[in-house]
């Protein structure tokens, strides 16, 4: 880890909390069920890039397997959820 | 990791490449947060994140693999996964919106076209709600 990734990290790492944090407050006022499934999807693609400044920042490539997997689960879990509000149910 | 294994241009390219990322998730999130309308809204967060996502996963796959240590490939999986689901969860966030906003009586684009309908009467078919599905319940309002 040279100063300068590491540096590069600190303030990335910065910039995602902030916008997890953002995101979580769209997810608590969101007006309807729509916008608190796109705060939703959004948040997991944050947390997915948090995962992955994080594997950078610790050296470690094992984090990749758990931001694919994070991507994986999370896309199936929006798919429902957008599913659910189009037609009532998940699986027809 | 030893530092010297990493040239020292492609240091500062990779040191680019993630500040670019955190910008662009950020800018995302603030447009998520700030625009007025769900249909603006839906616009910022999905570009932000595929972009943010994308450039740290091209800043881990060169940290990684000219780094000296095992080569990742995941990066290119996960690259190209969320190429293809986020555009596919913002169309079906979006017909769901579309549908509910619909059934509301706002005055949203119709599918009149393909339902033989003319145009020329869309508005007063959206408001008094013509083509509802009755048997559809929805708990909660728009």
């Amino acid at each position: 880890m040279t100063p300068v990734i590491a540096f590069a990290c600190t303030f990335s790492l910065g910039c995602v909390g902030l916008a997890l944090l953002l995101i979580g407050v769209r997810l608590m006022k969101g007006p309807a069920a729509q916008d608190r499934i796109m705060a939703l999807d959004n948040l997991y693609i944050t947390s997915m890039l948090l995962l992955l400044l994080l594997g950078i920042r610790h050296d470690s490539v094992s984090n990749l397997n758990a931001a694919l997997i994070i991507g994986l689960i999370g896309f199936a879990s929006s798919m429902a959820l957008g599913k659910f509000i189009l037609r009532g149910e998940v699986i027809e | 990791m030893n530092a010297s294994t990493l040239p020292v241009v492609l240091e500062y390219l990779i040191a680019a490449l993630i500040v670019i990322a955190g910008l662009l998730s950020l800018i995302g999130a603030i447009g998520l947060l700030r625009f007025k309308s769900f249909y603006q809204r839906l616009h910022a967060p999905s570009l932000g994140a595929t972009m943010g996502i994308t450039v740290l996963g091209i800043a881990s796959l060169l940290y990684f693999n000219f780094s000296g240590q095992a080569v990742g490939f995941q990066e290119i999986l996960i690259i190209v996964f969320l190429l293809f689901t986020v555009p596919l969860t913002a169309l079906i966030v979006t017909r769901a919106a579309l549908y509910r906003h619909r059934r509301a009586g706002r005055d949203v684009p119709g599918r009149d076209n393909l339902r033989g309908g003319s145009a020329e009467n869309l508005h007063e078919r959206l408001v008094t709600g013509d083509d509802i599905d009755e048997e559809y319940d929805p708990r909660e309002s728009c």
